[in-house]
């Protein structure tokens, strides 16, 4: 179920109405369980059946965990193997094996075309990395295991973040499931702002920003600038879609009585790599810094004995491998095709490049620095998404093969308008950061806001409703 | 009352205010009946004995003068860039069914289920640029087919009582024209250009991918034909235009013949689901029954994939109007 739908206004309301009546904390997790597998079973039944084998697994698997301490490595090794499985099965395999099929034939050996058509499940990268969180807070101790299979079954099916996230990590989403929710007043104040964001996010900004940004990459060859125009119009639609879903996803909880995970911090106001990576899909990157990046990291240093390793300190080296490692995993997370694989190394590199030049994590530069620093981070970002967005590697190859410049008079002319278009629909962003800036405390102001973006929604949403771009992921 | 509490209640009334005005204003209507008297006009100074409705499709595939040479007739085309079945029943009652002067033949060509989905691209620039153009002020059996369909209780009902959300698609439209021509303008100054011949010239389908310009068509038809079952004939044919259409050309006297054309999958060898070889059998024995004329290409060998342009797109003027004069000459 899309939650740009009608069929999900309808079924929201209906699930709210019920769960401020029941009388406790146990019938209020039973009916959103059960809503959670409706919602996710709508248009697919047979995707609740991996959803329910996944959470059986882990939910017993932590539970061993606790019961025999002594085989917690062999249980966590099942537990990973297992939802390593189900991704490689569903999402990895055609890939994997075309490539393996490939890289045979050119040593002469030919294995017979072979592609499952099984349609990938939606959400199944979001939900595994939450449950393979939760096993490993429970190996190393972080998490109690969770005793009631409801409560976890809730846990790895709440149907704001089963299929976008943000990927929500137990000590944070577990004890609210246990916690009785109340109803108050300030559940629908602060959810509404969220939810006009993430539906004006979606509706208006990214579908008609993505009509434009379409047009170009359908080009067979398209001039240099309308490339950088078209990259620059994907970062503002995948911007808008990806953090108007978690917009919408959080404000829906809190209807409930949850609070979900920030997503999203301004990312491109980012002035290096790595601090893009902390604005942007947080829950994610800070997923990877922990469960991947880190134990990673620290391995590769408790393996080398001597201080440096070729010309490098060997914390360098050992970051050098973390980082290509997660940021190679990172881009294969997002999809099974290579250009995807190219986006995560191509940040992995910059992150390696900006930390051999000095600049770590922590870097905050200032004044004129801060704005080169900022301008350059931009035109990065950009050309990663060109590789994220382009349809093959080697279109994209071939657009600077052959650079063309599109200095004819309508290249020009379509460039400027289409321009002004984009900008013109992601006015209201300007406006709220404006208000933010300037009348943060101003109720009448952000009143006036909200009331005009409901009418903006109205009126200039696409007719034409798209998928959320991170649902295939 | 605490300032808190006054704060919220006066923010509270100016959001009220806001969302509550809007609907009370009502945004000016286009005048209706420009496009249909212009269309009208154009028919009434051909005088077409046959008269050709479709889309791009159609535009790329047949030469309208080749057409007229080889089948003796005045051929006239009644088209728009992605139209689709509503807009055809539009074109059929407002323009060739009001038109004084009509055709023998009315040809209408398409493919697969698309004329029985009365829901298919009726909304956006779809909505603006092909539907309300061609619609009188009140079109019920429209609204019924396509739109109460489509929307449900909850928006038709919204739509029903806010002028702006009812209008929004042609308000959308409208503003977006202005920025675009705004900003060309600002580049160009006041030229002869327009936004939409600007990007008709960019975005040529000779400059378009024809793989991917496929992929994205077949994309957008997922979401409204593939989605619903609408592969079961006897389940749609009462609720689609195809009906009304047959109506319109009987009571006009306009002997009525439907083309399917070959897509571009099937020309790849792609083989046709069960629940479509089934529903083009259902589709024949109605229309035969009806005493339309169906003529099928999808299985013709003589179109190959060379012969496609981007997408669905045949662009073969050369080969496929000679097929089409020689399908249609046992009716002539």
């Amino acid at each position: 179920m899309l939650f740009t739908s009608t069929d999900y206004i309808t079924f929201l309301l209906g699930v709210l109405l019920l769960y401020w009546f029941l009388p406790s904390v146990r019938w209020q997790n039973i009916l959103l369980v059960v809503a959670s597998y409706f919602f996710y079973g709508f248009v697919h039944p047979w995707f609740c059946l991996l959803l329910v084998g996944e959470t059986l697994v882990n939910y017993g698997g932590a539970r061993l965990m606790a019961a025999i301490p002594a085989r917690r490595r062999l249980l966590l090794w099942g537990c990973l193997a297992a939802d390593l499985g189900v991704l490689a099965a569903f999402k990895y395999f055609n890939f994997f094996f075309d490539n393996f099929r490939a890289l045979l034939s050119t040593m002469g050996m030919q294995l017979p075309p072979f592609a499952h058509s099984i349609l990938i499940p939606a959400g199944i990268s979001f939900y595994t990395f939450l449950m393979m969180g939760y096993v490993i807070d429970a190996y190393w101790g972080r998490v109690e295991p969770c005793r009631s299979i409801l409560d976890f079954a809730l846990f790895a099916a709440f149907f704001p973040q089963t299929v976008c996230g943000p990927i929500e990590r137990a000590n944070h989403l577990l004890p609210q499931i246990q916690t009785r929710r109340r109803w108050k007043g300030s559940v629908v104040t602060s959810a509404a702002p969220l939810l006009l964001m993430g539906f004006l996010k979606k509706l208006v900004i990214a579908d008609n920003v993505g009509v434009w940004v379409d047009k170009i990459f359908m080009m067979r060859h398209p001039p240099l600038p309308f490339l950088l125009l078209g990259a620059f119009g994907f970062a503002i639609q995948i911007y808008a879609d990806f953090s108007g879903y978690t917009d919408i996803a959080r404000g829906t909880a809190r209807l409930f009585g949850f609070e979900l995970f920030e997503n999203f911090h301004s990312p491109y106001l980012a002035v290096s790599p790595s601090d893009f990576w902390r604005r942007w899909h947080i829950s994610l990157s800070t997923w990877l810094r922990d469960y991947l990046f880190l134990p990673l990291s620290y391995a590769v240093m408790r393996r080398i004995d001597s201080d440096r390793v070729l010309f490098l300190k060997t914390e360098s080296f050992a970051y050098i491998l973390g980082t290509m490692g997660t940021m190679f995993l990172a881009g294969l997370w997002h999809g099974a095709a290579w250009n995807y694989v190219a986006w995560g190394s191509y940040y992995g590199l910059l992150m390696v490049l900006y930390h051999l030049c000095g600049v770590k994590g922590n870097w905050k530069p200032r004044r004129l620095r801060a704005v080169s620093a900022w301008a350059i981070m931009f035109l990065l970002t950009l050309a990663g998404w060109a590789l994220f967005r382009s349809p093959s590697l080697h279109w994209l190859a071939s657009v600077f093969h052959a650079p063309r410049w599109g200095t004819a008079g309508p290249q020009i002319a379509a460039f400027v308008m289409m321009l002004g278009v984009i900008l013109f629909y992601c006015s209201p962003l300007f406006i709220r950061r404006a208000l933010d800036r300037w009348l943060p405390g101003s109720s009448v102001a952000w009143a006036a806001f909200y009331a005009s973006v409901v009418i903006i929604i109205a009126v200039f949403h696409h007719g034409q409703a798209q998928d959320f771009i991170y649902l295939q992921f | 009352m605490t300032a808190s509490k006054t704060r919220t209640s006066v923010a509270a009334i100016v959001f009220a205010a806001i969302v509550g005005g809007s609907f009370l204003i009502e945004p000016r209507e286009d005048p209706k009946g420009t496009e249909i008297r212009q269309e009208i006009e154009k028919i009434e100074k051909a005088r077409p004995g046959l008269i050709c409705v479709g889309n791009s499709y159609l535009a790329a595939a047949v030469s309208p003068t080749e057409l007229s040479r080889l089948t003796g007739l005045r051929v006239h085309f009644l088209l728009r860039g992605g139209a689709q079945s509503a807009c055809y029943y539009l074109f059929m009652k407002n323009v060739i069914g009001a038109a004084p002067h009509k055709p023998r033949f009315v040809l209408i060509y398409f493919q697969d289920n698309f004329l029985t989905v009365p829901t298919f691209r009726i909304d956006g620039n779809n909505r603006a640029s092909k539907i309300i153009p061609f619609s009188q002020s009140a079109e019920p059996l429209l609204e019924k087919l396509a739109y109460k369909e489509k929307r449900g209780f909850l928006l038709y009902g919204l739509e029903r009582l806010w002028p702006a959300f009812r209008l929004r698609d042609e308000v959308r439209s409208d503003v977006q024209g202005q920025v675009e021509a705004f900003f060309l303008r600002f580049l160009s100054g006041p030229e002869s250009r327009t936004p939409t011949r600007v990007l008709n010239q960019v975005f040529s389908e000779n400059a378009l991918n024809p793989e991917l310009f496929g992929e994205r068509q077949l994309m957008e038809e997922d979401l409204s034909l593939q989605s619903r079952d609408s592969l079961e004939f006897s389940k749609w044919i009462d609720r689609s235009f195809l009906p009304p259409i047959i109506q319109i050309a009987r009571e006009n006297g306009i002997k009525l013949v439907l083309v399917r054309m070959k897509r571009r999958s099937q020309a790849m060898g792609e083989a046709e689901s069960e629940s479509l070889l089934a529903y083009v059998n259902d589709l024949r024995e109605y229309l035969a029954r009806e005493q339309v004329t169906f003529i099928d290409f999808s299985h013709d060998p003589r179109i190959r994939i060379e012969h496609y342009g981007g997408g669905d797109h045949l662009a073969s003027e050369k080969l496929f109007t000679p097929m089409l004069a020689e399908a249609i000459r046992p009716d002539l």
